[in-house]
């Protein structure tokens, strides 16, 4: 590859790397740009959640609304940018039960918990019944809230925005379909700046509607930008995290100490020709359709009439038992609303515990290998599970959690919460036991599938094929390579035999055919001088052919060499040619010794005899200076004259400078000539010596190129 | 000549020997095939109840050169292990299985693995949530029966008047709840005057089970009968009613025969006892699997009558084989 294509690759690669490089900073910029996203809206229409993450709750979409109908403390629902600035955030809300719900803006480090995230949070709370503002940074701080005209009255739709802009923000709702407004403006000097959105609820549960996420308009921005520093916005800390809302008046239980309370375990040993009353105590752990769990187990229970019941809501219902099977029924029953608890935590059983019937209408935790995904005719997303002796499915219950199986993969080792329900309605009488699985949180992959899936190996076989092939290209270049070397250098001796040794034979063979053809003519007397003088005519070409078949061969041979024999060889040459001209010959060395590559050395000696041989042949000089000079990375060789000189001309070049020139690039060098009529001729080449390899590239082959750290005596 | 006869003998001798070793090498292969195994794996092997089972199975397999794997849980409420017996029986390649269920549910995935394998199943005493179909068939008691016998037998003995405690129900037992609910059904049919005082969900244990049943005796001072659902609940009972001294004034009766609850039906703390064929079960799942041991099982379900133990007929011909120890003595 000639140094031209060298320097074309060079900056083609510059170019391109320049362009990458350029469209990786206009990714990462769009990426991190705050408006990216915007404007976000989502009807909830769609059935789909995969831009949301929860944290805790029981979150599904019914209606075009997203739904927590959990009563956990601090339920997360998230999306958007985390790079999102001065934005504001709307919603449609309602509250499901005590306590509150609302929105967090420039939110970030969001985990499960009550207050733990960093971001603001503006909500309608029934307890006090009021708008709250606050700020959340793993604790909570909250603004002065500001009462609700009419209150805060859960089943009631409100409408909720929050804006930010820089170190304000502001919040206002309103009850849908009244004039009844509260706002508050606040201002926070070491504010959160960017961060994303989510809706969260403290204990009631909510639903959300019509969720828009815009930026600010500029009158908006104007206005909380003139909300900086008000008097009465001092920060103060609340037990906002801790507080436990106010339960609401309990219904009354229908005649409540007429029935006896039951374990719900006992409800199936009931009579099943007619049905008794019975009163249960328990938890709400599924919504639709109702389940209640006790410590014995769990009854579906179906209400006389339609209530709003979240998961973790404490009950005590009462109705008629149906037991069937092995499970009971509670029909016909009317509720009352203790308190509003944290949702039971799952038992954590095994398969084979399930398998008893003892956990029905339970909320439990079971592990188990992923067999297969699949689908009912209704369109819900069923996975088949086995652990040890059993196997059993998992029901998704919402869009999320259909998306989330979706997502598992066959062989997968997966940790599931959910219902447990033994009935033929849900198992069908083909498993023993189903999970209904509600949220995707309760998904839980713990071992992936293992990696020799006939998939895997597949692409694995077909990695390995590519790879044999992409080795046996690069050796048969490599290969090319070589040859292409071995053909070159063959080449190049080619060319040095018939600059050298061949014409050296050819000057030979005349003046032997010359002293022969003296002798032949046997007519005239021997002249014995001038044979005597051929003869040592041939016997100089002899040795000078010698010589020249010597140093041939000890630039054949890898060992190093350097500048000190190169120049006295060419003073040897200008010697030789000179006779016994007058003529002063200067040969001098300067700079510290390096060692030279041979190619490179033979290089120069080639270019300083063919100037050499110019120099006295067409110059007549009175002195010839031949001189090398070390520099860091190269050594100079300088051939001048005092000659008569010459014009340079492109078309004039003769053989030798053209030759001169040409073994010049071919050692990646520079060849200067500096000459006039009559002021002599100053040849002057650059030649670069490459640098010193890395230490264990001196194990590798060695082309010649490079530099050995032997110096071995020819 | 000679030469001709040494010859001939010579090739007689080689032919001999090629038939011996062909007879040999037949002789090994018949050895080589296996004989026609069955598992039967009862609830437990604990109680003498399935000793009558096993009898059965036996006495069938005999008649029929059936090879009889016999193994079962210690305890009925080790539901793995009796899982883990199914899935050896599958891992043994035994060509018929015949299998009384701990647990309805739980049983369902090791024996549709069996079924899948090939195996000729025959479940008794109980049946699981599968549906009988091609080589599964189920011969198990009747429970309603059961139910409606033991209301019968309380009705009886009372004299249709009086209050009655049912002990030892297992929930996650659908046949227990089935007689429980016949149970219930056929006192409020036909001795209305009789009112079940308490249910009490049943124990593995012996001495849960007495504390289970003195509580009741404690609560219910006026109780004139203990219906119990498990032998375990009936002896808890019989020592209950026992440290009482109550046996003479409160009837029991039993569902699951045992030998020890029949010397308690001899010696009358205990008046009757609800038995369920067990040996039949076994008998006729035996046949049944030699009658089809080159077909496919034909599916089908047959609920055999249980049987009234009492004072009257404990040592009848027929009542002794429901007890009996001995499964290898011919009945």
């Amino acid at each position: 590859m000639t140094p031209r294509s060298h320097s074309f690759l060079r900056s083609r690669v510059f170019f391109l790397a320049c362009i990458a490089l350029l469209l990786a900073a206009a990714i990462v910029l769009y990426l991190r740009s705050p408006w990216r996203g915007l404007p976000y809206h989502d009807t909830f229409a769609s059935g789909q959640t995969d831009e949301w993450t929860p944290y805790s709750g029981n979150w599904s979409l019914a209606d075009g609304a997203v739904k927590n109908d959990s009563s956990d403390r601090g339920a997360k629902f998230a999306t958007g940018s985390s790079y999102w600035r001065d934005y504001s955030v709307e919603a449609d809300m309602l509250l499901l039960g005590g306590g509150d719900a609302g929105l967090i803006v420039r939110a970030s480090d969001i985990e499960r918990g009550v207050d733990s995230y960093n971001g603001y949070y503006a909500g309608l709370r029934t307890t006090d019944q009021s708008l709250l503002l606050g700020r959340a940074e793993h604790g909570w701080i909250e603004y002065p809230p500001v009462k609700m005209p009419g209150g805060v009255k859960e089943g009631t739709w409100y409408h909720l925005k929050i804006g930010a802009f820089g170190c304000s923000i502001s919040v206002s709702a309103t009850a849908i379909g009244t004039n009844n407004e509260a706002t508050i403006t606040a201002h926070d000097p070491h504010c959160f700046t960017h961060g994303s959105i989510a809706l969260r609820s403290m204990v009631a549960g909510g639903i959300w509607r019509n969720l828009r996420v815009e930026k600010l308009s500029r009158e908006e921005a104007a206005l909380l930008a003139s909300a900086k520093a008000p008097s009465k916005m001092a920060l103060y800390p609340t037990n906002q995290g801790s507080t436990q809302a106010e339960p609401p008046p309990p219904h009354p239980p229908e005649a409540p100490h007429t029935v006896p309370l039951q374990s719900i375990q006992s409800l199936r040993l009931f009579s099943s020709t007619h049905p008794a009353r019975a009163r249960i105590h328990g938890s709400v752990i599924l919504t639709n359709p109702l389940y209640i769990q006790d410590s014995t187990g769990g009854v579906q229970v179906d209400l006389k009439q339609p209530a709003s019941l979240r998961v973790g809501d404490e009950v005590e219902a009462q109705g008629d038992v149906y037991p069937h099977g092995l499970t009971a029924t509670l029909r016909n029953a009317t509720f009352a609303s203790l308190s509003g608890v944290p949702p039971n935590p799952p038992l954590s059983i095994t398969a084979d515990q399930a398998a008893t019937g003892a956990y029905h209408a339970m909320f439990v935790e079971v592990e188990g290998d992923l067999y297969r995904r699949f689908r009912f005719a209704d369109g819900a997303a069923v996975l088949e599970m086995s652990d040890g002796a059993q196997i059993f499915r998992a029901i998704a219950t919402s869009p999320a959690t259909t998306s989330a199986f979706q997502a598992l993969q066959p062989r997968s080792l997966v940790r599931l919460r959910g219902v447990c329900l033994v009935d033929a309605t849900h198992t069908q009488n083909t498993v023993p036991f189903v999970l209904l699985v509600s949220s995707t949180e309760d998904i839980k992959v713990l071992v992936g599938p293992p990696w020799w899936s006939m998939e895997h190996i597949i692409i694995l076989a077909f990695t390995m094929l590519g790879l044999g092939f992409l080795v046996h290209l690069v050796y048969s270049r490599a290969e090319e390579w070589r040859l292409r070397a071995v053909i070159d250098e063959r080449e190049r001796l080619a060319h040095e035999i018939h600059d050298t040794l061949a014409q050296s034979f050819a000057g030979i063979g005349f003046q032997l055919r010359a002293i022969r053809n003296r002798i032949s003519k046997s007519n005239t007397p021997l002249q014995n001088e001038i044979i005597l003088e051929e003869l040592n005519r041939a016997s100089d070409l002899v040795r000078h052919s010698h010589d020249e078949a010597r140093r041939s061969i000890t630039t054949l041979r890898p060992d190093a060499t350097e500048a000190n024999g190169l120049i006295t060889a060419l003073e040897q040459t200008a010697r030789q040619m000179v006779g016994r001209a007058p003529v002063v010959i200067e040969a001098n060395v300067e700079g510290e010794a390096q060692s030279i590559p041979l190619r490179v050395l033979d290089s120069l000696f080639r270019i300083g005899q063919e100037s050499i041989a110019n120099a006295i042949q067409h110059g007549h000089p009175s002195h010839l200076l031949i001189k090398a000079i070390y520099a860091a990375s190269g050594i100079r060789l300088i051939i001048e004259d005092n000659g008569s000189g010459f014009t340079p001309k492109p078309e004039s070049d003769g053989f030798g400078l053209t030759g001169i020139r040409r073994r010049a690039e071919g050692i990646d060098g520079t060849l200067e000539i500096h000459t006039t009529p009559g002021t002599g001729t100053r040849i002057i080449v650059d030649a670069p010596i490459p640098k010193d390899k890395r230490p264990f590239w001196r194990f590798a082959y060695d082309d010649g190129d490079g530099q050995e750290p032997r110096n071995h005596a020819s | 000549m000679m030469r001709t006869q040494a010859g001939y003998a010579a090739w007689k001798l080689r032919q001999g020997c090629l038939w011996c070793c062909a007879w040999l090498f037949l002789a090994g292969i018949a050895a080589c095939k296996r004989q026609y195994t069955v598992a039967v794996i009862p609830r437990t092997t604990a109680f003498t109840i399935w000793e009558a089972a096993h009898a059965g199975a036996q006495f069938a397999a005999a008649s029929s050169d059936i090879q009889v794997y016999w193994n079962a849980p210690a305890s009925e409420d080790d539901i793995q292990e009796q899982a883990a017996l199914v899935d050896r029986v599958i891992d043994q390649h035994y060509e018929g299985l015949i299998l009384a269920p701990d647990q309805p549910l739980a049983l369902m995935s090791p024996v549709e693995r069996a079924l899948q394998n090939g195996i000729h199943t025959v479940i008794i005493a109980s049946s699981l949530l599968i549906p009988p179909r091609q080589n599964l068939a189920y011969i198990v008691n009747d429970d309603e029966a059961s139910g409606r016998m033991a209301a019968m037998r309380i009705g009886t003995i009372l004299n249709g008047h009086g209050r009655v405690a049912v002990l030892g129900v297992n929930p996650q037992s659908l046949s227990e709840l089935t007689i429980l609910h016949a149970f219930e059904s056929t006192l409020e049919a036909n001795f209305p005057g009789i009112v079940i005082a308490d249910r009490r969900t049943g124990t593995h244990n012996i001495t849960e089970a007495q504390q289970i049943a003195e509580e009741v005796l404690n609560t219910h001072r006026d109780l004139n009968a203990i219906f119990t659902l498990s032998a375990i609940a009936s002896y808890g009972a019989v020592n209950a009613l026992q440290s009482e001294a109550s046996t003479d004034a409160i009837k029991l009766v039993g569902f699951e025969q045992s030998v020890e609850l029949a010397n308690q039906i001899r010696s009358g703390v205990v008046d009757s006892l609800i038995g369920e064929d067990t040996y039949e079960m076994g008998y006729r799942a035996m046949k049944l699997l030699a009658a089809n041991r080159d077909t496919t099982l034909p599916s089908q379900e047959i609920k055999l009558q249980p049987v009234l133990l009492t004072r009257e007929n404990i040592d009848s011909p027929q009542v002794r084989q429901l007890v009996n120890m001995d499964w290898g003595r011919t009945p």
